[in-house]
């Protein structure tokens, strides 16, 4: 290699190291700028979200301040500056929004949701409150689209599920309803309102079979779930089933009121609503559906809202009285004297809540003075009459119950009462024919149906005290005057097997009474003896020893439990029940008792 | 120019946040303004013309203040002893009477009460129940119009007997509360009987059934379904088979438009054909006629009930819709317009165009405010497309309307009924007709 050579040969070798060396630097600024750039772009994104305010000229107008409630007036204004300020976040447009979704300002409400939906399209509940305002306007094609992009945002949220299976249902689209109600149910298994959907299409597509199965699923799962209920009885009714329907139809009215499946969402916008009427109805259906705090809350903040509202009045005191706090009730109702005086059904709670108080003579006045206001009130002659009876004046009460019946025919209340005191005067077949009425016209009515069928069972009518008892019981099992019916019903029952020389039968009615009521210690004890007459004795110990758990001053269970103690070997523990008897007796100064014990635990062991 | 390390360092970062931002920015408005994504347009709002139709008020039949506080629950134009005239016939549930303003001769209208003691008369209706060749009438009784589920409903015929006279028969009682009784012939009667139609509203539970005319005053009633809710029941050929089928607007936690198609040989099959998601939508009214003139009986309805609301119930959905019939039992929906606490939906061609417009009174807006409105028009282009127009704003409380041509000249009158069972009390009306000026 010449000198020429050996020069452009290390030239090139320099030429080459170099470029390496400025290639090697060049590629590391590259990357380190891009990752600086990356870097720089996710600050900007923070900053931009953080710094942004939305667009405020797209707020709606403020709506003329004419009739707008104080308290509600105030809140919007409070609400439209804080949106409107040049710092304003789009939290405080959120905030108008709610205001003015939940007080019946939709177009105003609407402009709101739209901008934050702009502004974060990827937040499901702004696109999912516009889907309720296009409800609301029954625009069915825009609902549509807003719930179908709700969850697609949302996947997960079940109650958006449920609104687009309703509207494709009720639009005729079966199959997309379907396919709605069962992703709900793949969140929520188990969701009545999903399968009363699938049922409901079943019967659409006149599948009949299919869609009483559905249903009888159903109310198996939830047996309060009162739609259900009456769709099924539809269904027994067309195939011929009038005894199930009637059964369906009858637990249906005993489930009471329908609700709609829960909804946090729309839960959360329910604080910025400043209705009252809106509030009672919130109220009176937590409390027909005997949900939450039945409703309290909801009553309170209408009355809060409108204290000077009849009905929120009514509709308060009405609770009071029906959760049993019936000085609050009528303390409300005193203060608002002025405004009860031209409202018959504000009187008439008022009477009730001084008869609840026992101030009968204040119950009589009440309603005399709004009957002479309201003459023609078929509720305040009713509740003259209940104060009328609670002081003896059985005459003019039976007439004012009569006065009330005329008025209004259909009074199921005003029927019991006339029948009560007939009752109590003796006029056994009048006291029938009205208690019938008011259960015709309000089946399952307690008052009238406790009456009854204690009637029943004192004239020893079993087999038509039984239907009277058993639906009382079913409505209100947990009820104490269902139980006790249900007591003295097999009590009876079993009484008169044993008399009739029927041994299995009355065991069996022993029995049947315990499955309703567990706890009878009046059933647990004349088991316990039918067993001792048969001299099944191991069984009547434990029956007895149950009957006595539960009612320990029954001397007739402890007697006979200490000589079954006694005659098996068991002498402490007969003796034992013996000295505690005793010692109970002595303390409730029961002298004939305590003698009889005494005798009893001086006579020599067997 | 040269920097110091540091300062190089600061420009580098001031100058990549920058381009960051930059970027940020184009990407979100790439994202935010897909043209996939319309933006949404305003509603475009109607407004209700004034004074394009107006109408002159008139009292007839009994004065407001016979009742105190007057609650008409429905009235139906009906030529009810067949003179050629058309006579006013309504149910009241303050002294609980069915009551007749006879119009005889023309433009003389004389009231007689016809039924009496039948509790919250909610419907009335006339047809030949018999084949007597006399129009009886139906009354549909909900023992209570205000909420109530005990079941105190009954359905009440007065036998139109001739000279004015009417015997009252009860068919039924002690049933979920009953809001609407048509007649119709559903099971192929030949001799000129008709079957009823009952729609029980209840209140918890409800029904829809049909009672099938045995004769003598005999029927058997058969239920179709056992929603809640009922309020109205119209009959027609709304699937142009030669039969006739009921449409029933169910209400309370429904909110949906049925269509119980008459099968033959006493099989009815229950479709839902139209509903509404919002629990809360109020439906108060349904009545058939044929809207765009295509000779299928169209569905009309309006939702403005707010008995569950205390005085001023109104919400802003509440108005009115219509539901065209496409054939075979199919129907599109079509919302018309807005008006708070709408009742009585209502068809007649009032500017004499030839185009069938639409009408609906208010029994629940509020009062309070000087534009509430109690009488609405929607007149008809001919396309379908209805522009609202103010007819009334007092007197107020209206549930009831009919429209007909009462005068026989061709020119529709407007028949209303006042309930006034809330606030405020002033300007009280019972039964008042409307006249074109």
């Amino acid at each position: 290699m010449g000198r020429d050579d050996q020069h452009n040969l290390m030239a090139e070798k320099v030429a080459a190291s170099f470029s390496e060396r400025v290639y090697k630097p060049r590629l590391r600024r590259v990357i380190a700028l891009c990752l600086s750039l990356l870097l720089a772009m996710g600050i900007a994104a923070s900053l931009r979200r953080f710094l942004s305010s939305p667009p405020r000229t797209e707020l709606p107008a403020f709506p003329p301040p004419v009739n707008i409630p104080r308290v509600l007036l105030e809140h919007l204004t409070r609400a439209q500056t804080r949106a409107s300020a040049a710092d304003s976040t789009l939290s405080s447009i959120a905030d108008l929004a709610r205001l003015y979704h939940m007080n019946g300002y939709e177009k105003e409400a609407r402009k709101c949701w739209l901008i934050l939906h702009r502004s974060e399209p990827r937040e499901a509940r702004w696109t999912y409150y516009l889907a309720d305002l296009a409800a609301h306007a029954s625009d069915e094609l825009e609902q549509g689209r807003r719930l179908r992009e709700t969850v697609k945002l949302a996947p997960d949220y079940a109650p958006a599920w449920l609104e687009l299976g309703q509207l494709d249902f009720k639009s005729g689209k079966l199959d997309e309803a379907d396919s709605a109600y069962r992703r709900r149910l793949e969140l929520l298994p188990n969701d009545s309102y999903a399968k009363l959907g699938l049922a409901r299409i079943a019967l659409q597509r006149g599948a009949l079979a299919q869609g009483r199965r559905q249903l009888e699923e159903l109310v198996q799962v939830d047996p309060n779930f009162s739609s259900a209920r009456n769709l099924l009885a539809e269904i027994l009714t067309e195939a011929g089933d009038t005894e199930g329907a009637s059964r369906e139809r009858w637990l249906g009215t005993i489930s009471g009121r329908f609700r709609a499946a829960d909804d946090p969402w729309k839960d959360e916008l329910r604080l910025f609503c400043y209705d009252p009427d809106q509030y009672i109805v919130w109220g009176e259906t937590d409390y027909l559906t005997k949900h939450g705090d039945l409703g309290r809350r909801a009553l309170e903040r209408a009355f809060e809202l409108a204290p000077t509202n009849r009905r929120t009045i009514e509709m308060l005191a009405r609770f009071y009285l029906d959760v049993g706090e019936s000085t609050h009730a009528r303390d409300l109702l005193e203060k608002n004297a002025s405004l009860i005086d031209s409202s018959e059904a504000l009187l008439a709670e008022l009477s009730e809540a001084y008869m609840a108080l026992d101030q009968s003579p204040l119950a009589l006045q009440t309603a005399e003075r709004g009957l002479s206001k309201i003459p023609d009130s078929a509720s305040l002659y009713n509740a003259r009459g209940l104060a009328l009876a609670s002081i003896e004046r059985y005459d003019e009460a039976i007439g004012s119950y009569q006065e009330a019946l005329r008025l209004a025919p259909g009074t199921s209340s005003a029927s019991a009462n006339l029948g009560l005191i007939y009752l109590l005067l003796g006029r056994k077949d009048e006291a029938r024919a009205e208690l019938q009425q008011a259960l015709r016209v309000q089946p399952g009515y307690s008052k009238a149906v406790i009456a009854l069928a204690s009637l029943e069972l004192e004239a020893g009518n079993l087999s038509t005290a039984y239907p009277y008892i058993i639906s009382f019981y079913q409505e209100s099992p947990g009820s104490q005057a269902a139980r006790s019916l249900a007591t003295r019903y097999y009590t009876a029952l079993a009484l008169s097997e044993e008399k009739s020389q029927k041994p299995e039968e009355a065991e069996k009615s022993y029995k049947d009474g315990l499955a309703l009521v567990p706890d009878s210690p009046e059933l647990h004890g004349l088991l316990g003896l039918h067993y001792t007459r048969a001299h099944r004795l191991p069984e009547a110990i434990a029956a007895l020893e149950k009957s006595h758990q539960l009612q320990e001053d029954d001397s007739r269970v402890t007697i006979l439990l200490s000589e079954l103690y006694s005659a098996t070997g068991r002498q402490a523990e007969a003796a034992r029940l013996l000295r505690e008897g005793a010692a109970r007796a002595k303390s409730r100064g029961d002298v004939q008792t305590l003698s009889r014990y005494e005798a009893l635990q001086k006579k020599p062991a067997q | 120019m040269i920097y110091s390390r540091p300062a190089r360092a600061a420009l580098i970062i001031l100058g990549v946040v920058t381009v960051g931002w930059g970027a940020v920015k184009l990407i979100s408005v790439w994202t935010t303004a897909s043209p996939l994504e319309p933006v949404d347009p305003e509603p475009i709002p109607l407004s209700a013309s004034e004074a394009k139709l107006e109408y002159l008020p008139t009292p007839v039949g009994s004065p407001a203040s016979e009742f105190v506080r007057p609650w008409v629950t429905n009235v139906q134009l009906i030529d009810l002893d067949q003179d050629g005239l058309l006579d006013i016939v309504y149910c009241e549930a303050q002294k609980n009477s069915v009551r007749w303003i006879r119009q005889s001769p023309r433009g003389v209208f004389t009231e007689k009460i016809i039924g009496t003691d039948i509790p919250g008369p909610a419907h009335v209706w006339a047809s030949d129940v018999n084949g007597t060749g006399r129009l009886d009438v139906l009354v549909a009784s909900m023992g209570k119009v205000m909420p109530t589920n005990d079941c105190i409903g009954a359905v009440v015929v007065l036998e139109n007997l001739g000279d004015q006279r009417f015997k009252k028969h009860l068919l039924i009682d002690q049933v979920a509360r009953v809001t609407d009784v048509r007649a119709a012939n559903l099971s192929d009667h030949r001799d000129k009987r008709l079957d009823l139609i009952v729609g029980q509203f209840g209140y918890n539970q409800g029904e829809t059934r049909w009672m099938e005319n045995r004769g003598n005053w005999h029927f058997e009633s058969r239920i179709i379904n056992t929603q809640s809710g009922c309020i109205n029941t119209p009959v027609a050929d709304f699937v142009g088979d030669g039969r006739s089928h009921i449409a029933a607007l169910i209400s309370q936690e429904w909110e949906e438009i049925h269509l119980m198609r008459n099968l033959g040989q006493n099989q009815f099959r229950d479709t839902v054909i139209w509903g509404s998601t919002n629990e809360d939508f109020g439906s108060s009214g349904l009545s058939a006629y044929d809207v765009n003139g295509d000779g299928r009986p169209d569905l009309i309805c309006t939702n403005g009930d707010a008995l569950d609301y205390s005085g001023a119930g109104s919400r802003p959905w509440h108005g009115i819709q219509w539901l065209e019939n496409r054939g075979g039992g199919a129907f599109t929906f079509h919302r018309v317009g807005s008006l708070a606490g709408a009742f009585s939906p209502c068809a007649s061609d009032l500017n004499g165009d030839g185009f069938i417009d639409l009408i609906a009174v208010s029994a629940f807006a509020d009062w309070s405010k000087p534009d509430a409105v109690s009488v609405m028009a929607w007149l008809n282009d001919g396309h379908q497309h209805f522009t609202p127009v103010v007819i009334a704003r007092r007197p107020t409380h209206l549930i009831t309307l009919a429209v007909g041509d009462l005068d026989g000249n061709g020119v529709p009158v407007l028949v209303t009924g006042g309930f006034h069972a809330f606030p405020p009390w002033d300007e009280m009306t019972n039964i008042t007709l409307w006249r074109k000026k």
